[in-house]
């Protein structure tokens, strides 16, 4: 028997059995803080990923719906939850948006009913994206998807008057929304005003209000009241659309969300 | 039918005792976690995720109950040699199968619907009573889903090992998503080599027919013609694994 041996058997189980656990608690303290000291470094020194930055290599949604083994759903939403929030990291940093369009098309392929993803991408890619052409697709796919929705021609009549001034195809697209079941009264009236050619800040005042009215959106509803805010500065209005803005119901967002936090109406307009 | 009975409640005795239904209390943990946490980051979409994601995980939970319970079922009293004693009763085989199904799917059944009340719940308190009908409907097809493959996996079980049981149990349920691609696959395959992938798509079980996650995310409530087609389709393909369980089980050698 070895001196280490007989050391070992000459020490009771119990106090054995601490040392084991002692020594064991020991390794994993010092192995998680050379663990999480070595990603703090990485954080520094390597380069870091970009949300999203992996659904640029994924070929397409009809390629995720096959892969998603009846998960479809689900997939569409954790990936709706990493586009807004590459939407936000981008809106507070370079306010450049190049996989925002692939995104958005691979969550509407998921589920091609996803209404906020096509309205949200959809006037986002026009506005903040500069990418009017591919805001326009997302919508109208939206629109052939779902062909008995209002919503989508009247998102495609809202972002041609405000986007383009096209005041012509705004006026189809409201008139198709005013059409199709369940439309609320405002799409004829904005196709009315869209066809008369009436006073372009009216209208834009009123369909920025519908959107802040309407959206279960914080964002949607930020942009909105940011656009109604510069439409009626100087009017005299100011103090009745801050009345008015206090009494929104409040709707659940991240901070940046909230009214007022000064996200600055960037819509391309011609 | 007895006999039956007291296999099966042996069988969901013994999925009890392996603390099966403890996942039920974890996934209503989970649940009321995650709705508290996207519901700020979500814009306007925390509780269709929160619904979406509580489907999906009653699901994926339901598969892992049935390749880690089921697909062992028979093998382990083989192994224990407890089968002998069994059997040494005044018991058939068939009896002996079928119970164990029936005790595996009721063992299924009650976590899925524990669980599914949990997401009743949630989904009224966060989508209103219109949330009812299709959460109701998607736990009933998603119950008749696990049957289907409580089935599968006791036909493995008396076939083969557990680690094969569940390699074989797991994809049929991947491939069970993607039968009519299969069938579409076979439109544009050659003469036999064709007919073979089709017939395959309708061997595999197709579980998109109990799949009712868009109809929840939408609230829509599926046609009760769906629903009845779903059920008659679980019973007569349980039924159909279940014969071809008790031939392979019949002709074992048990030593």
């Amino acid at each position: 028997m070895t001196r280490l041996e007989s050391h070992a058997t000459a020490m009771p189980a119990a106090r054995r059995n601490w040392r084991t656990i002692g020594l064991a608690l020991g390794v994993f303290a010092l192995a998680a803080t050379a663990a999480v000291g070595q990603l703090v470094w990485s954080h520094h020194h390597v380069r870091q990923a970009e949300p999203l930055e992996e659904l640029a290599y994924y070929p397409s949604g009809a390629w995720l719906s096959q892969a998603a083994v009846g998960e479809r759903i689900a997939w569409s939403d954790l990936l709706w939850l990493r586009a807004v929030q590459y939407y936000g990291m981008h809106r507070e940093t370079d306010n450049t948006f190049g996989k925002m369009a692939h995104v958005f098309d691979i969550i509407t392929t998921l589920d091609p009913q996803f209404q906020n993803a096509y309205v949200f991408g959809g006037t986002s890619l026009c506005q903040e994206g500069r990418q009017f052409d591919a805001g326009v697709q997302l919508l109208e796919k939206g629109a052939r998807n779902n062909p008995t929705v209002w919503v989508y021609p009247f998102e495609l009549g809202f972002v041609h008057y405000l986007g383009k001034r096209n005041l012509t195809r705004a006026t189809f697209e409201f008139a198709q929304a005013a059409r199709l079941p369940n439309a609320p009264d405002y799409c004829e009236r904005f196709a009315a005003w869209s066809g008369q050619r009436a006073g372009y800040e009216e209208v834009a005042t009123q369909l920025w209000r519908e959107v802040a009215e309407t959206t279960d959106n914080a964002i949607l509803r930020d942009k909105a009241i940011a656009h109604l805010r510069q439409l009626l500065k100087g009017s005299g209005q100011e103090m009745r659309l801050e009345a008015w803005v206090a009494g929104l119901k409040p709707l659940a967002g991240p901070p940046s969300a909230q009214h007022g936090s000064g996200l600055v109406p960037t819509l391309e307009t011609e | 039918m007895s006999a039956v009975l007291t296999v099966a409640r042996g069988t969901f005795r013994e999925a009890l005792r392996d603390r099966v239904l403890f996942l039920v209390v974890g996934f209503a943990l989970a649940l009321l976690v995650l709705g508290h946490l996207l519901a700020p980051l979500a814009l306007g979409e925390g509780s269709r995720i929160t619904i979406d994601l509580g489907l999906s995980v009653l699901g994926l939970i339901g598969i892992v109950i049935v390749a880690l319970v089921g697909t062992n079922l028979v093998h382990k009293e083989i192994e224990r040699r407890t089968i002998h004693v069994v059997l040494s009763r005044p018991l058939s085989r068939t009896t002996y199968l079928v119970g164990k199904w029936v005790g595996l799917a009721a063992t299924m059944g009650a976590a899925v619907g524990a669980m599914g009340a949990i997401l009743l719940v949630m989904g009224i308190w966060l989508r209103g009573p219109a949330a009812i009908g299709p959460i109701v409907q998607a736990v009933f097809l998603v119950a008749l889903a696990d049957a289907v493959l409580a089935a599968l996996a006791v036909l493995f079980s008396s076939l083969s090992t557990p680690v094969l049981s569940i390699v074989y149990t797991l994809g049929l349920y991947a491939t069970g998503y993607w039968t009519s691609d299969l069938r579409e696959f076979a439109r544009a395959m050659p003469g036999t080599l064709g007919a073979i992938v089709r017939g395959a798509s309708y061997a595999i079980p197709n579980l998109d027919l109990f799949n009712l996650r868009s109809q929840v995310a939408h609230l829509e409530v599926a046609t009760s013609a769906h629903i009845a087609i779903a059920l008659g389709y679980a019973t007569c393909y349980a039924a159909a694994v279940l014969a071809l369980a008790v031939v392979a089980f019949e002709r074992r050698e048990l030593k």
